[in-house]
């Protein structure tokens, strides 16, 4: 204990008026962490000590986990905000181009607007064929099992012994699916 | 069946790469306990997302506790708190690491905690008549109480007395007594002067001494005059 419990006390007016350096400050703050009379005494007579040290309202991790899923959420939100925003411009030069290409259809199909071509030969029409889309995912096949094959301890260097892998669909053709379980990770 | 061949090398190919990206994060998260917060910051700002993490589990605690007496809810604090790292997110750019990340993040937490109290006062308007009743119930519960000597209960008259106080004030409050911050440290937390910081500290400890001598008489010693 640096100072004792009468200088603590007499210091608590000059605490209480912002007038202690920092060191003093301190000593005064120190004192009180230790000394429950000097604290009492402190908080009955000063509302900057009687607010000092209330406590009582630990952060739990539990707590810190879901501001960090909140965290989490909203970067998330943002980094998809900020994709769509772009196709969302993209939108908005396209309808200014369908507004322009419209202006020019119209102006072609009116007659009075548009100078009417010299007739001349039949321009060549270019045909496009257009093939039937493959689907989008495989489709898969009914009744052909999935192979779930776990394997415990890569020795490869990259993952600990503790780690078991699960694959399903291990060569098949197939989507392959593949979980890596291992408790001692701390995610 | 023909197809449920054996994995070859190439299928154990996916393993590897799977276990790159979850080990090489958790290597990641190991290394960041060692770094300090102005590093992290600097890491985040280069898109380190998990140095940002670290971060963000780092200093919720303080930025709950600050946000928790400034709004006076703890479930507030917490939205607080998760509205304070998105704009840290968004903002590392700006930050400068020859400053300390501290005060940086306490300025957010400041304004954006005094932000949020001015949205909640101005819905508590809209809801007056109701939130009035509440007010009346909650402080003839306080009167019955003669001494709070108990740190929740302490915390719990902090948020009875502190209503009246602006948010600057409450916040100097706060950064000064419950933080242990320098007055100018906290000048530059809320921008401001230093006079300005002893300015609201002086108006605060009046107020939050005319409202304990209002709702628990006795509490407080008086001064002599």
């Amino acid at each position: 204990m640096s100072i004792s419990c009468d200088e603590t006390r007499a210091l608590f007016a000059l605490y209480g008026a912002e007038a202690l350096d920092s060191a003093r400050r301190r000593e005064v703050r120190e004192h009180l962490t230790v000394c429950q009379s000097c604290r009492a005494e402190g908080e009955a007579s000063d509302e900057g000590l009687l607010f000092a040290f209330a406590g009582g309202e630990e952060v739990t991790p539990h707590e810190v986990e879901r501001v960090l899923a909140g965290v989490r959420a909203g970067l998330d939100w943002k980094r998809v905000e900020r994709r769509v925003a772009p196709a969302r411009r993209i939108r908005g030069r396209r309808g200014f181009l369908a507004a322009a290409a419209a202006l020019v259809a119209l102006t072609l199909a009116i007659p009075e607007l548009s100078p009417r071509p010299e007739p001349s030969a039949p321009m060549p029409m270019k045909t496009v064929r257009l093939e039937p889309e493959s689907p989008a995912s495989p489709v898969l096949t009914q009744g052909q099992p999935a192979v779930l094959s776990p394997s415990s301890g890569q020795t490869d260097g990259t993952a600990p012994a503790s780690a078991t892998i699960y694959d399903w669909n291990p060569g098949s053709g197939q989507p392959r699916v593949v979980w890596i379980v291992d408790r001692s990770l701390d995610i | 069946m023909s197809d449920e061949k054996p994995p070859t090398d190439d299928d154990s190919s996916p393993y590897k790469k799977l276990m790159e990206l979850v080990y090489s994060e958790e290597r990641r998260r190991n290394e960041t306990r060692e770094l300090s917060d102005g590093e992290l910051a600097v890491a985040a700002r280069q898109g380190d997302r998990v140095a940002f993490e670290a971060l963000v589990v780092r200093k919720t605690p303080a930025v709950v506790a600050v946000a928790r007496r400034i709004v006076g809810d703890r479930e507030d604090a917490r939205d607080v708190a998760q509205m304070v790292f998105l704009r840290v997110w968004e903002q590392l750019g700006r930050y400068d690491e020859t400053f300390s990340f501290n005060t940086w993040l306490y300025r957010i937490s400041t304004n954006l905690a005094i932000d949020f109290l001015r949205s909640a006062r101005s819905r508590e308007r809209a809801h007056g008549a109701t939130l009035h009743l509440v007010r009346q119930r909650e402080e003839s519960i306080g009167t019955e109480t003669t001494r709070a000597t108990e740190d929740g209960q302490i915390s719990r008259l902090f948020d009875s007395v502190s209503g009246r106080l602006s948010g600057k004030q409450k916040a100097a409050f706060v950064l000064r007594e419950m933080q242990d911050l320098d007055t100018s440290e906290i000048a530059r937390i809320l921008r401001c002067g230093e006079s300005t910081v002893r300015n609201h500290l002086f108006n605060a400890r009046k107020i939050l001494r005319r409202e304990i001598e209002r709702l628990h008489p006795g509490l407080l010693r008086r001064r002599d005059p």
